[in-house]
């Protein structure tokens, strides 16, 4: 793959101000005094990058670089990119193009993205930059992470600016989400150091198609993760996904070893993986090798990208996959995206009794008493504060 | 003996000839739906398959003319032909039913445009290189029936297909699509050709050799044989459909297949969820009667629905356009309504859908207060004399110029008088939440100042499924959820899939910031529909304070940024949208069209001008036939490009009428056919180079003059004389084109001295001209540069054929 390059910031910003958008957004920002807080006013730019030498990077003959961050441990030609899109061979040096630049810099509740079983009702920063190392054809994002840096408006945000824009807007945390952050791998090791530094939680929404050793770098400082585990067909994986089951699971056993609470979101596309033996299979394993407490998400499809021919995921084959994960055992079993399903809510283990009734990500009934169910005290794996 | 009327010999090939133009047509037609089913509806593959069609059916003509000339078994090879033809046709419908298998695609994936050029190519050649060479034998037949040596046969051939193809069309819309599946109507239309070639091979008195005894029994027993198969034909129909959708949507149970002039219908059972699919493309899934809880299946249509019902403090009367089945309706009554009007295009889809639906929309239609009109939207809105407070426009994205008329200033404009002081429209599409990508922000861009550019206050909601609500009460249109659930508990709504937070959800502060800050910011520069669009700054302004900056900011660049009849910019956004979606897709192929200038027009002009200099230096023979081959290339270009530039600016005004647009066609080849038959009749000598440049020159001064006409005729108010100029103006379109056919092929043969090459030869040319100017018209002029454009075009191609042909004739002073 052709390197492109990257436009120069300067030449972004010039352009911009060209257009009269930048000037006369300062202005509004200013007047409403919206500009108060200690983050000073960002205006994005088509292509900003600021490539820098990258982890997990090593040489090989003839001025190659093979990159060992995730599983397709890519050997890059000199001028070669990655299979992400973000990382490359600069004259036999890794470089990533995915630090400081996020495309992505939003505050929202962080049962979006989705996390059920921490701090209900807070607010989230997620952040991302471009890029993806699997290429999901029901990619909701795909104008975001399967897309070149070249190609998108970014931030120009260092660690130290997000924290300070996290903490300045009040949030208890910072999620690496929507994107891949495994991709910017290095840009989310910083923020996460900095983050647990200022006192604000780490949440990390990934596929996990990552190697164990950068993955086990991270782990310590991320609080709670939350995988996609799009199927449990290594076929599946392969062809509507463009990766490989093994590092996933293998992934989610040592995010699970290390402590860090885990949740799991699972996307039912009709005809494609939601065959109900697999299903079950992927249960039994989730129950037998993380545990049953670890909350499932099963999430709807909606027609879209390459598969907008699809009819979405019926209701009822969402409910057949719910009773299926709680008849093996799986305690915490959401529906996703069906707002004002039932199966939105938490439901004590114990009592059966609803903890939290949620519509959406908005919190409606809230029955927890430090961490434990109020009707019966019955503790509910999280972190709750 | 041959059939005697007024004492006036009926040639019997004349039958076969008509044949031949009603079985290209009832194919092209057929062919066309089947391959639809399997690629996309969009014009983009709709002219790439006529342009396999044009390119193939050329191809087969020019191998007609070299059997013609060479072999004096000219009926022999007809036989054959039309015996071959039939199960050609079969297989083809069933090769296209199985199509999707022969690509590595997953089930709901749209193919690629290399896809659809490589199938398209590869299926129809068969069938339409058969078709092709049928034309030019006939026109030998012709020719030797007139024992002349001239190429008045050709003439003759050209003129009783397009009569044949005009009876071929009306005989699919009005009989063979209600009662004929695609196999019983190429069979059909198979047999009828091949009965009438026999005929003719029986009656014919020409001086070609008469038919083999054993080629004519073969061809008879292949007759009977195919009728007594016709018996089976159900089956096979059935088996391939079933073929089909394993392909399409696999593990669905195909329930039923509706045959509707606008498409096949069809309806897939998963569990208990209905899919409706309008030629293999998905329109809406629902739960079914047995559904327990059907709420969540029409959860998108209950938002959509409570949110604009809301958005209006008394909504008495609606007017919903689409969406009806899809559950929109069912919720739309749930508010305290007077009366709703419901426009619904097909009545074959309202009729196959009802027994599938849940009981809330059932219920919904039966219910006093709603009234079901079948219409096309556009037509009800113009003809509409009452009033409405809310107006509920939920049709599919503008993917192709028939659904982009709902997308347009003048359709906004139209809804606008309609609407009562204080009233509201409701339209909504299918977005990304990020709003990243060039195309889709471009389209959604496009239909947010196009209803700027008609309302007061337009404002955009949503992420994957976006909500634009427009009115010109200032001060109407809310964004705070607290006031929005109040008025939803007041009226005291009850629906099972919707609840008072879901205005919460939907106004979540951030994300309409955002959205709202790209749409409103993107498209104020000239080249703002070549990037990406802006995303929103941080920290990003409040709706309120958007509106107050939007003052300041550069004006919204028009060419690009707003969607009208007459440049329909937004279905090509969508194109270059569906692009992104496609297999191996993206939109950058489709994103450098946009960089097209009317000017553009201008160097191929001028070095096709300078190669008819440079041939008349090398001798007479090759520029006298460069010109004249020109003015074929051209007079067929701007037959399409007038055509298409007249449909779309009909079916915009007048309204999307099938029936109607089939009889614009008709209107268009009845043109063509008396203009052949005029110069047929009334030009002794048509060798005459002089003559041709004249004719490009009228044909270029009637394009400027539907140029010219088309916006006012546009305007008019009355149906009736909107009607009249169109069929006038179409008909002036066919007849100049019509008059140009007999007088090229007679230029050709006066310096080929072959008849049937010059046949050929003009058939195919013009037949490649069409290739080229229905897709530069339809898929880049009309969309980016405009309708009138398309006008310009032809009138610029035909000039340039004339300058041609007047270079080319001073070369011997004549």
């Amino acid at each position: 793959m052709a390197d492109r390059v990257v436009i120069d910031s300067s030449e972004g910003r010039r352009r911009f101000l060209k257009a009269g958008l930048g000037a006369a957004c300062g202005a509004c920002v200013a007047g409403a005094g919206l500009g108060a807080s200690a983050a000073r006013a960002q205006v994005p730019e088509v292509g900003f990058a600021r490539p820098r030498p990258g982890q997990w990077f090593a040489s090989a003959a003839g001025n190659k670089v093979q990159c060992s961050l995730c599983p397709w441990q890519c050997v890059l030609e000199p001028g070669e990119r990655a299979r992400c899109r973000v990382r490359l061979n600069r004259n036999g040096a890794g470089y990533t193009l995915a630090y400081g630049n996020p495309v992505l810099l939003q505050e929202e509740p962080v049962e979006r993205l989705p996390f059920f079983h921490v701090l209900p009702g807070s607010r989230t920063l997620s952040i991302s930059t471009a890029g993806c190392n699997l290429h999901c054809k029901f990619c909701e994002v795909w104008d975001l992470a399967l897309v070149h840096p070249e190609e998108v408006h970014a931030y120009d945000m260092p660690p130290r600016a997000v924290i300070e824009h996290a903490r300045s807007a009040g949030l208890a945390s910072v999620s690496y989400a929507f994107g891949e952050p495994v991709v910017f791998y290095e840009y989310m090791l910083e923020i996460a150091q900095l983050a647990r530094e200022a006192g604000l939680i780490n949440l990390l929404q990934t596929a996990a198609f990552i190697e164990p050793e950068p993955l086990g770098r991270v782990v310590p400082l991320i609080d709670a993760a939350n995988v996609d585990l799009k199927g449990f067909d290594p076929v599946f994986y392969r062809d509507v996904c463009g990766g490989e089951l093994a590092p996933v699971l293998r992934s989610l056993v040592a995010l699970r070893a290390a402590g860090v609470q885990l949740e799991i979101t699972h996307p039912l596309i009709p005809t494609l993986n939601d065959d109900v033996a697999t299903l079950r299979r992927m249960c039994h394993w989730i129950r037998a090798e993380l545990g049953a407490d670890v909350p499932l998400h099963l999430a709807r499809f909606y027609p879209l990208y390459k598969l907008a021919n699809l009819p979405q995921t019926p209701v009822s084959t969402l409910d057949r996959a719910r009773e299926i994960a709680m008849e093996t055992g799986l305690e915490f079993v959401y529906v996703a995206k069906v707002t004002g399903h039932e199966g939105e809510n938490t439901f004590c283990p114990g009592c059966g009794e609803a903890v939290v009734r949620r519509i959406g990500f908005i919190i409606d009934e809230l029955h927890l008493n430090a961490g434990r169910c109020s009707h019966c005290g019955e503790a509910i794996p999280g972190r709750w504060h | 003996m041959p059939g005697r009327v007024s004492g006036r010999t009926i040639p019997p090939h004349i039958g076969s000839v008509l044949m031949l133009g009603a079985v290209s047509q009832v194919t092209q037609i057929v062919l066309l739906r089947e391959l639809l089913m399997i690629f996309h509806g969009n014009e983009l593959s709709i002219g790439i398959i006529l342009a396999a069609w044009m390119a193939w059916v050329g191809v087969g003509s020019a191998l007609g003319a070299a059997i013609a000339g060479r072999s004096r078994r000219v009926l022999d090879v007809l036989l054959l032909n039309a015996a071959v033809l039939l199960p050609v046709l079969l297989l083809t419908v069933t090769v296209i039913r199985g199509l999707r298998g022969f690509y590595d695609v997953l089930p709901g994936a749209y193919l690629s445009l290399v896809d659809i050029i490589a199938g398209s190519l590869l299926v129809m050649a068969p069938a339409c290189l058969l078709i092709g060479m049928q034309f030019v034998l006939l026109a030998r037949l012709w020719r030797d029936a007139d024992r002349s040596e001239h190429t008045g046969g050709a003439g003759k051939t050209y003129i009783g297909e397009a009569i044949g193809s005009i009876l071929g069309g009306l005989a699919f819309t009005f009989v063979m699509v209600r009662h004929l599946s695609s196999f019983q109507s190429v069979a059909l239309a198979g047999l009828l050709v091949a009965a009438a070639v026999l005929w003719c091979a029986q009656r014919s008195e020409t001086s070609v050799r008469p038919a083999r005894p054993l080629v004519r029994s073969v061809v008879i027993a292949l007759l009977v044989t195919a009728g007594v198969a016709l018996a089976g034909l159900g089956t096979l129909d059935q088996w391939a459909y079933q073929l089909q959708w394993r392909q399409l949507a696999p593990d669905h149970v195909l329930l039923e297949v509706h045959q509707s002039k606008y498409g096949n219908i069809a309806i897939a059972r998963r569990d208990d969820q209905y899919s409706f699919f309008r030629s293999g493309h998905l329109m809406f899934a629902t739960a079914g009667p047995e559904t327990r809880e059907p709420q969540f299946e029409a959860q998108e249509a209950a938002v959509f629905a409570h949110f604009a019902m809301t958005q209006h403090p008394r909504p008495a009367e609606v007017l919903l356009i689409g969406g009806g089945l899809r559950g929109t309706l069912a919720e739309i009554i749930r508010h305290p309504v007077e009366r709703v009007d419901y426009v619904e295009l097909d009545p074959v889809l309202t009729r196959a859908a009802l027994p599938h639906l849940p009981g809330a929309t059932r219920a919904a239609l039966a219910d006093p207060r709603v009234r079901l009109v079948h219409s096309d939207g556009r037509v009800y809105v113009r003809q509409a004399s009452r009033g409405y407070d809310l107006v509920i426009i939920d049709v599919p994205d503008p993917a192709t110029a028939v659904l982009n008329r709902f997308y347009t200033r003048e359709f906004f404009g139209q809804v606008n008088a309609l609407l009562n002081p204080g009233g509201l429209l409701a339209i909504a599409v299918v977005s990304t939440p990020g709003l990243r990508g060039g195309a889709v922000a471009n389209r959604n861009a496009t239909l947010h100042h196009t209803l700027g550019s008609v309302f007061g206050e337009v404002l955009p909601v949503g992420d994957r499924f976006l909500v634009f609500l427009a009115s010109d009460a200032p001060g109407l249109i809310s964004t705070d959820p607290a006031g929005l659930r109040r008025r939803y508990l007041e009226r005291e709504v009850r629906s099972p899939a919707f609840s008072p937070h879901h205005f919460q959800l939907l106004l979540e502060d951030g994300q309409l910031r955002r959205v709202n800050w790209i749409l409103r910011s993107h498209g104020r520069s000239s080249t703002a529909q070549l990037t990406a669009p802006e995303a929103a700054p941080l920290p990003t302004p409040t709706v309120y304070e958007q509106k107050a900056l939007e003052a300041g900011w550069p004006p919204v660049n028009e060419r690009a940024f707003i969607n009208s009849d007459f440049r329909p910019i937004g279905y090509f956004y969508t194109l270059m949208f569906w692009g992104d979606l496609t297999r191996a897709g993206s939109a950058e192929p489709l994103r450098r069209l946009l960089h097209v200038q009317a000017w553009w027009v201008l160097p191929p002009i001028g070095a096709l001008l300078l190669l008819a200099l440079a041939l008349r230096v090398v001798g007479r023979r090759p520029d006298r036939q460069f010109a004249v081959g020109l003015a074929v290339f051209t007079t067929g270009l701007s037959t399409m490009a007038l055509q298409v530039a007249l449909l779309f600016s009909f079916q915009s005004v007048y309204g999307f009428i099938y029936e109607m647009v089939g009889l614009v066609v008709a209107i268009f080849m009845a043109g063509l056919a008396a203009g052949t038959a005029t110069t047929h009749r009334s030009v002794k000598r048509k060798a005459n180079t002089g003559l041709l440049a004249a004719v490009q020159l009228a044909i270029a001064a009637a394009a400027t003059l539907i140029a010219i006409l088309l916006p006012p005729a546009a305007a008019v108010e009355s149906a009736v004389i909107v009607f009249a100029l169109f069929s006038t103006l179409t008909f002036a379109a066919g007849f100049l084109n019509g008059v140009d056919f007999p007088l090229a092929t007679e230029c050709f043969r006066a310096l080929n001295r072959r008849a049937e090459r010059s046949a050929g030869l003009v058939y195919g040319l013009e037949l490649a001209g069409a290739c080229v100017g229905a897709a530069i018209a339809s898929a880049v002029v009309a969309p980016i540069i405009g309708i009138t454009a398309c006008c310009v075009l032809a009138a610029a191609a035909n000039a340039t054929a004339c300058a041609a042909l007047l270079v080319s004739r001073t070369s011997d002073g004549g």
